[in-house]
């Protein structure tokens, strides 16, 4: 809350009535029984948003699939903005646009019309329905009004091209939950909406990646492919948040990558499934297991060399077939990479933020590097995170302070009572990073102020290579004047 | 007359070819019809848009933490951001004592605090909380102002509805609250509807200073409550955005008398007739200096990159009231309008577009990305100004798009003006485009010859009756087809229509990589490069030609 001087020349203070404030946030005291999360009602800068946001990535993540927002326009414009900040590419999300009318007699007609609207003008194969809080407290039957709205589409569009798109609600009312939860649900209402009975074994392995980003997704599709295992990934963004620039385009114009609606319907026949984040897929996965018998593996992320390990051994146990030479050299690059820098990460101190699954993947890959945690935050609270990282810090004897569904204001006053070299999380960490004056690392989803950082694993063995190239370069930085790292 | 692009009927009124006489312009201000993708956002969003700048309060989002999340970035900076959090429970049991207590607890942590700004959401006006009571309460309990913004998302057509309902909170609670019984403040001026996105505001203040005059406030790229309170002191009110400034010059104006001017500061005309203006207001005698010597300054900055955009078209998309000054700035440069749109206009503002705009041009409201896409694809104009959603979409499609409000500086003053010209010189002529062209993707190289015998290179670009289509490959030549232009007669530029048919020509050859003719015009030449084609001047015969030509390309 700097007060900034208004700066007229020729004009005194004393005639503007101005008293000055010499205070800036330094020198405020904060009311320590406040600074935690659990001891107060306001939240101040949230690591966490809305459901909604999550669900709209998942339907994202399907070939010629749009998100259509139940809820007011605002809904889908911050989070068309907050993907096009990250990603760098288009991304057609539709809406119900609520106004007044549809806040007091509900959003059937604008539901009906809208999807009208959105099959004529974009002829998508799948429609992800999306709702919102109003929709939710509204009380707007959806089930209900997508047969109805089904209905409208038939006697106007004909049976035919009607049943080319398929319609999935995700119930996604942004109060009862984060983003994460809302990619969780979006998970399940697919394969519950798309997947159908069991037929013939496809030897295939499902996997639902979470929200990772397209570099991610590329590196465990290499990591399959080494495998000799075919895959069905369900939400692959891979090819829709990194597009090709290939001018003529058709229009409307769809990206190529998605994942096909036919291959979501085929997923009860796989081998397993296999989450990446299990906040992320899990609801999914445990969904195929209870009603087709598809076996479910929930996690762990596979960031660092434990996690990739097992990783490889739940696919190789799923398929039968033994990690090749290939993958076992690249593990060896990793720990090659990590034998030659460790004497720059041991015993550094690090924070890390984000979502649960990524702040878990990443503590236990900064513990292997010998670094040593010193507050972990999970935006979204979860009933496995402080569990999880208890395992790991017995593991590594590290005791890391724990926030569990905290928000960054809390974390920043807690570094800014213990010193750390280095934070890891995403964007939002820039004010805390320059407040404290030590290096940020970006992981995670929310990263829109590094350029081609979407594009770069940090999954499997080479995103740790990459992960730790960025770790190191970053102290570098900020440790040595630039002639002093001739010779490392 | 209606423009050729695919309509749903009820989008038809909304896009019309502007005529100067007539009064048809755009249908405006209607709620977007469901199920397209507009690119409008909500009555909350506009409230923080205008809001969110001012430096020295808390604002608290009333609703679920993701209203919040995404309220923090406002104008490309973080301001930190308060959110009461709701879940499940407080929706069902009401959360008036959650808010009270959010607002206790953040004044108590962040003691410097002048007021408290808590926004309500679609959440907070659907379960119909009474905002007013509790922030009535807790200003009481506090101390300081507690203002309620009564914004839910689904209020208005448009973020303009929220704009309207933030000019109204300023005018309440934080506008000439300061000493009314001292004077008025010599050579003050307040600056309404200017947001500073990326330094515009220092542009325009140095431009003012060069006059002697100084700004109080500046809504709300620089408005912390003390200059706030202090801004019924200025002398004169500058509307830079209509649609934000307007409405809050006219209350002003009722209520404390302050005189408003509407210009704008885009353009080496506006710049100068909006200094004149406020010159004349003032009684300045150094304006005709300053304007004397700055435009020739900028004049001979912009020199170099005239003769790149000369032409060049245009087609702008804007939040609302800067269609018609931008259009003008685009004009000046030499560029070509070709549409003028906004997200939520209003009717003067569309007049005001369709008189700085040729007859012909498109006018559009509330543009969907789908009618963007075939904008692009049908009108192709060589650039696309808009907001960063529809960026990436126009990069896909291969057209080079500028990103209003800006991203890299300033484009107010008549520095800004040189800005402009920089970038958009910067923007088109960057090399991605010309290789993103399909015709050099192909592995195989595709040549057209103007020939009309066969055997050599004997015809002019422009006249040729047709075009031979070769494939080269590194060991063979073979000829594919051969292509006449639709009409025979001599095009050049000079003649009427003449560049539609050098257009014409082009598109003929889109997938060529090269044309050989004996000759081709200097616009010929340039319209082709923009698209990627190479024109080789050669004459003699054919076979030797395409053999040079496989060297050079």
């Amino acid at each position: 809350m700097r007060v900034q001087e208004i700066p007229i020349e020729g004009i005194t203070y004393d005639q503007l009535k101005i008293d000055r404030i010499p205070m800036t946030e330094e020198y405020i005291e904060r009311d320590p029984t406040l600074v935690r999360v659990a001891n107060r009602a306001v939240v101040i800068n949230p690591c966490r948003t809305c459901m909604p946001l999550g669900a709209m990535f998942a339907t994202m993540g399907v070939h010629r699939g749009i998100p259509f927002v139940q809820g007011a326009q605002g809904c889908t414009t911050y989070v068309r903005y907050t993907f096009c900040r990250i990603f760098k590419e288009p991304n057609m999300i539709a809406n119900a646009s609520f106004h007044e009318d549809a806040a007091v007699f509900g959003g059937r007609k604008n539901f009906i019309e809208g999807i009208r609207n959105l099959v004529v003008r974009y002829r998508p194969d799948v429609i992800g329905v999306v709702t919102t809080c109003s929709s939710e407290i509204i009380g707007d039957d959806m089930v209900s009004f997508i047969k109805m709205a089904r209905k409208r589409l038939v006697e106007e569009l004909g049976e035919e091209i009607s049943s080319q798109t398929k319609i999935v609600l995700i119930n996604t009312p942004s109060f009862a939950g984060s983003h994460v939860a809302g990619y969780d649900r979006a998970a399940r209402a697919f394969i519950e909406t798309l997947a159908a009975e069991k037929t013939a074994p496809n030897n295939k392995v499902n996997i639902i990646p979470g929200m990772l980003n397209p570099g991610d997704i590329r590196e465990i599709k290499h990591l399959l492919e080494a495998m000799g295992t075919e895959s069905i990934m369900m939400f692959d963004i891979a090819g829709v948040f990194d597009a090709p620039l290939r001018p003529p385009q058709s229009i409307p114009c769809y990206p190529k990558g998605g994942t096909p609606a036919d291959e979501i319907k085929d997923m009860a026949n796989s081998l397993g499934t296999v989450v990446l984040c299990p906040h992320e897929g899990g609801l999914g996965a445990q969904y195929l297991e209870r009603k087709f018998g598809v076996k479910a593996i929930l996690g762990p992320l596979p960031l660092g060399v434990h996690n990739t390990d097992i990783f490889l051994k739940n696919i190789s146990e799923l398929t039968g077939i033994p990690v090749p030479e290939q993958l076992l050299d690249e593990r060896g690059l990793l720990l090659d990479f990590m034998a030659d820098t460790f004497h720059h990460t041991m015993m550094k101190k690090v924070a890390v933020f984000g979502d649960p699954d990524i702040v878990v993947g990443v503590t236990r890959f900064v513990c292997e590097l010998g670094m040593e945690p010193v507050a972990v935050l999970s935006g979204t609270p979860s009933k496995i995170f402080t569990k999880e990282i208890e395992d790991i810090a017995r593991e590594y004897q590290c005791n890391p302070e724990i926030f569990n569904g905290g928000d960054l204001f809390e974390f920043e006053e807690h570094l800014k009572k213990i010193r750390v070299n280095m934070i890891i999380g995403n964007s939002k960490g820039v004010d805390i990073a320059n407040e404290l004056e030590v290096p940020l690392v970006r992981v995670g989803l929310m990263v829109w102020d590094r350029v081609g950082y979407q594009k770069r694993p940090v999954v499997g063995y080479r995103g740790g290579e990459f992960l730790l190239a960025e770790i190191v370069n970053a102290l570098l930085d900020y440790s040595y004047p630039d002639d002093r790292t001739q010779q490392l | 007359m209606s423009a050729s692009l695919e309509l749903l009927p009820n989008r038809r009124g909304h896009v019309v070819l502007n005529k100067k006489d007539a009064a048809e312009k755009p249908e405006c201000g209607r709620s977007t019809l469901p199920g397209v993708i507009s690119q409008r956002a909500c009555a909350f969003y506009g409230a923080r848009w205008m809001l969110a700048a001012i430096p020295d309060v808390v604002h608290l989002v009333h609703g679920p933490v993701g209203c919040a999340y995404y309220g923090r970035t406002v104008r490309r900076t973080n301001y930190r951001i308060f959110s009461s959090n709701l879940a499940e429970r407080d929706i069902v049991f009401g959360a008036g004592d959650k808010l009270y207590n959010s607002i206790r607890e953040a004044v108590r942590q962040f003691s410097g605090t002048r007021a408290v700004i808590v926004y309500a959401t679609c959440v907070v006006g659907i379960t119909g909380e009474d905002l007013s009571a509790i922030c009535n309460r807790a200003s009481t309990d506090l101390g300081l102002p507690v203002v309620p913004v009564n914004c839910p998302g689904f209020c208005g057509t448009s973020q303009a509805a929220g704009h309207d309902i933030a000019v109204n909170v300023l005018l309440e609670h934080f506008i000439g609250k300061g000493d009314k019984k001292e004077p008025p403040l010599d050579n003050t001026v307040n600056i309404l509807g200017e947001f500073d996105v990326q330094g515009d505001l220092g542009e325009i203040e140095a431009l003012l200073g060069q006059l002697g005059i100084n700004i109080i406030c500046t809504f709300s790229g620089r408005a912390s409550t003390t200059a706030m309170a202090n801004s019924h002191r200025a002398k004169l009110n500058i509307v830079h955005c209509r649609r934000t400034g307007q409405a809050l010059a006219e209350a002003m104006h009722d209520r404390f008398h302050i005189p408003f001017l509407k210009v704008s500061f885009f353009g080496l005309e506006e710049t100068t007739a909006a200094l004149r203006a406020v010159g004349e207001f003032f009684g300045s005698d150094k304006t005709e200096k300053v304007i004397a010597q700055d435009v020739k300054k900028a004049r001979r900055e912009i020199e170099p990159f005239l003769p790149g955009l000369a032409g060049r078209r245009v087609a702008l998309f804007f939040g609302a009231s800067r269609m018609g000054s931008m259009a003008k700035a685009f004009q000046e440069l030499g560029m070509e309008v070709i549409m003028a749109g906004s997200q939520f206009g209003c009717r003067q503002d569309y007049r005001e577009a369709g008189d700085k705009v040729k007859e012909g041009v498109l006018l559009m409201d509330d543009a969907h990305d789908r009618e963007l896409e075939e904008l692009l694809t049908k009108y192709r104009p060589d650039l696309l100004v808009g907001g960063t959603k529809e960026k990436y979409m126009a990069h896909k499609l291969g057209v080079p798009f500028l990103v209003f409000p800006q991203e890299m500086s300033p484009f107010a003053g008549f520095n800004g003006f040189v800005n402009l010209a920089r970038e958009v010189s910067g923007i088109m002529g960057a090399p991605v485009w010309r290789l993103a062209q399909s015709r050099r993707e192909v592995s195989k190289l595709k040549v057209a010859v103007a020939s009309g015998n066969g055997l050599t290179i004997d015809q002019h670009f422009g006249r040729a009756e047709q075009f031979m289509i070769f494939e080269l490959t590194p060991n063979s030549v073979s000829l594919l087809e051969i292509r006449r232009p639709a009409g025979k007669e001599s095009v050049s530029y000079q003649d009427s229509g003449g560049r539609d048919g050098v257009r014409q020509r082009i598109d003929l050859l889109a997938d060529c990589r090269a044309v050989l003719c004996t000759r081709a015009g200097e616009c010929a030449r340039k319209q082709a490069g923009n698209t990627g084609l190479t024109v080789l001047e050669k004459e003699g015969p054919l076979s030797e030609a395409l053999k040079w030509c496989s060297s050079v390309l």
